[in-house]
């Protein structure tokens, strides 16, 4: 097995518009080591969602990959077609989605989701409900055998993100992609839910967040995503206690979980993402410029 | 589920007492009197005053309804005023040729419209796309009537492919089902727009779905995904419509029939209209009433079938 699980190469990711393709991942690069927990911060906007259907190979009709590579274990994934990148998915790479309560088939029990899910599976029926009543178990979720019968609309938010899990998980995936998935849930669940994802000792998860106390939390490396590109990656300690990058530092210093109680007004980012129709030349957080006025160093 | 089902029965009860009640009306409104209408101008007084009792038309209005539903609540339509047969075993033997014309006529829309619309929804702004959204919207367009008047010109007495009139030689099903062919096609060609329009526009709603998003990053395959996954919620508004349209279908074949001078429900009702002969009239509406509420029935079992939230919802 290479170290590395996932290896992205200076990928290009362009979206047909109107007012011409709008770059929305220029140059991205990024590795996630072999059993090792990385993370995505970003604000929206950053390309995170867009990196994500990239490595399944869903990018919707009017995006255009402009070059680099993908390697799934050293497998380079952009050259392959459709049927290639189905054996893949749900085999070798797992999505935990953001929102739990829409990423199940409302009109389906969860059950027979999660047995189809495991079609490859030449195995009983049967067999492959114990294997998710295994796994649920393992998730933690109580009366595993009755919630085959439930529908999604019939469990809480936190119970589905579980079962996304236990979804994931089933596939024995080489590479498992958390996209925002505590996003959607209250404080007390999110915690809860890192700590599942921490439990799974020796699964590689790519976690996309918006969230930097999560991340903290939770992952071993972490990549700082800023429109389209990545602009600081490194172990999580050393990038949140000494962040080199201008905007890496205005995203910690934008975290609520800095700041001191009844500090008043919440800090933000000056400046706005720029228009990546037409990305400036250079770096593209140098236009705000407003670090260099509080006496912060330029990039 | 049972209770689901129990609500939908009374539903159904009240639709068919409704219906029967609004035509009873209808037909006591009416100008005209039944009495000159089956006896004929040439009647005595007296002939006409024995008659009126024996219909027991000299009776209140409320007496009048009270009988009447008495005695549809007891499978007793009347008697036809022509013939003298009973209105029941008129309607018996017509029912069969509306139902079979309805059922081949839906039927072969709903699988036609359901294939097209997947073709739509699945190469959605291909050419396959364009020529099926524009053939649909010709379909849905066409008079009824004029495809069957064209279809008969070209297919019966052009071609001589199909029969042009009647409903083939009875126990001989071949014949039957050969002479359903141009009518069930008149009937269902609008459909099959209609319901390929409906099941392109839903498919590619469901296709949004985030869970559809889930399924495919599961790999799941492309089949296993739509008819599993997409096309049972797709499906949920199309058969609310096929249900009403089934039901229209019954009381509106009247084209068909008279056009392809087949027997059935239109026809006795097209006929009973134009000679005045209530009891024909008004049973007709109480059956087809019945068969339309029997339709919304089906309708909604098949749609909490497919989607078990609806059964809360009702």
């Amino acid at each position: 097995m290479a170290d590395n699980v996932l290896d992205i190469g200076d990928l290009h990711v362009s979206y047909a518009t109107d007012r011409g393709p709008l770059r929305v991942l220029r140059g991205v690069g990024l590795t996630v080591a072999t059993g090792g927990i990385t993370g995505i911060v970003g604000e929206s906007g950053c390309g995170k969602s867009t990196l994500i259907a990239a490595i399944l190979g869903l990018l919707p009709g009017n995006a255009e990959i402009g070059g680099g590579s993908i390697r799934l274990d050293g497998q380079e994934l952009l050259g392959l077609d459709e049927a290639g990148m189905r054996l893949l998915r749900g085999n070798g790479l797992a999505l935990i989605s953001q929102n739990p309560m829409a990423a199940f088939n409302p009109v389906l029990t969860i059950g027979r989701q999660l047995t189809d899910i495991q079609y490859r599976h030449a195995i009983p029926t049967a067999l492959k409900r114990q294997r998710i009543v295994d796994m649920f178990v393992r998730v933690g979720i109580v009366d595993p055998e009755r919630r085959l019968a439930a529908y999604p609309g019939q469990l809480s938010g936190g119970m589905l993100q579980r079962v996304a899990i236990a979804a994931a998980l089933l596939t024995r995936p080489r590479l498992l992609i958390a996209d925002e998935p505590t996003t959607a849930l209250d404080v007390t669940l999110e915690a809860q839910i890192l700590a599942l994802l921490r439990a799974q000792h020796g699964t590689t998860i790519l976690f996309i967040s918006h969230h930097l106390g999560a991340v903290a939390t939770l992952c071993d490396q972490v990549a700082v995503m800023y429109a389209g590109t990545v602009v600081e990656t490194g172990p999580v300690a050393k990038v949140f206690a000494d962040p080199r990058h201008p905007y890496t530092r205005r995203l910690i210093a934008a975290d609520p979980g800095h700041l001191a109680i009844g500090g008043g007004l919440l800090p933000t980012i000056p400046g706005r993402v720029p228009d990546l129709t037409q990305p400036p030349s250079g770096c593209v957080f140098a236009p705000p410029a407003a670090w260099r006025w509080r006496g912060d160093a330029g990039p | 589920m049972t209770g689901f089902l129990i609500r939908r029965l009374f539903l159904a009860l009240g639709v068919v007492l409704g219906a029967t009640v609004a035509i009873f009306l209808l037909v006591y409104a009416i100008p005209g009197d039944p009495v000159t209408v089956a006896l004929g101008p040439r009647a005595t007084a007296e002939m006409r005053a024995h008659y009126r009792v024996l219909m027991g038309l000299e009776q209140p209005l409320p007496v009048q309804l009270w009988r009447f539903l008495t005695r549809v609540a007891q499978g007793d339509l009347g008697t036809d005023i022509w013939s003298g047969l009973p209105v029941t075993t008129i309607l018996w033997d017509a029912l069969p040729h509306t139902v079979a014309l309805a059922c081949a006529g839906l039927g072969t829309a709903l699988f036609l419209g359901i294939a097209l619309g997947c073709v739509g929804a699945a190469a959605k702004g291909s050419l396959a796309d364009h020529v099926i959204g524009v053939l649909s919207v010709s379909f849905i367009a066409l008079p009824p009537f004029l495809v069957a008047i064209y279809s008969l010109l070209i297919f019966a007495v052009t071609l001589n492919w199909f029969p042009a009139i009647g409903a083939g030689e009875a126990g001989n099903l071949g014949a039957r089902l050969h002479a359903l062919v141009l009518p069930a096609f008149a009937v269902g060609l609008g459909w099959v727009g209609y319901i390929a329009r409906i099941v392109r526009s839903s498919l590619i709603e469901v296709m949004r779905e985030k869970y559809m998003e889930t399924a495919r990053a599961f790999g799941l395959p492309p089949g296993m995904i739509l008819s599993r996954y997409a096309l049972r919620l797709a499906l949920v508004p199309v058969i609310s419509i096929v249900g009403v349209g089934f039901g229209s279908l019954l009381s509106g074949s009247v084209f068909a029939e008279i056009i392809f001078a087949r027997p059935g429900i239109g026809r006795v009702v097209y006929d009973a209209v134009l000679a005045r002969n209530y009891p024909v009239v008004s049973g007709a509406v109480v059956v087809t009433a019945g068969l339309y509420a029997l339709a919304m029935l089906v309708t909604d079992l098949v749609t909490g079938l497919l989607d078990h939230r609806t059964h809360a919802a009702l």
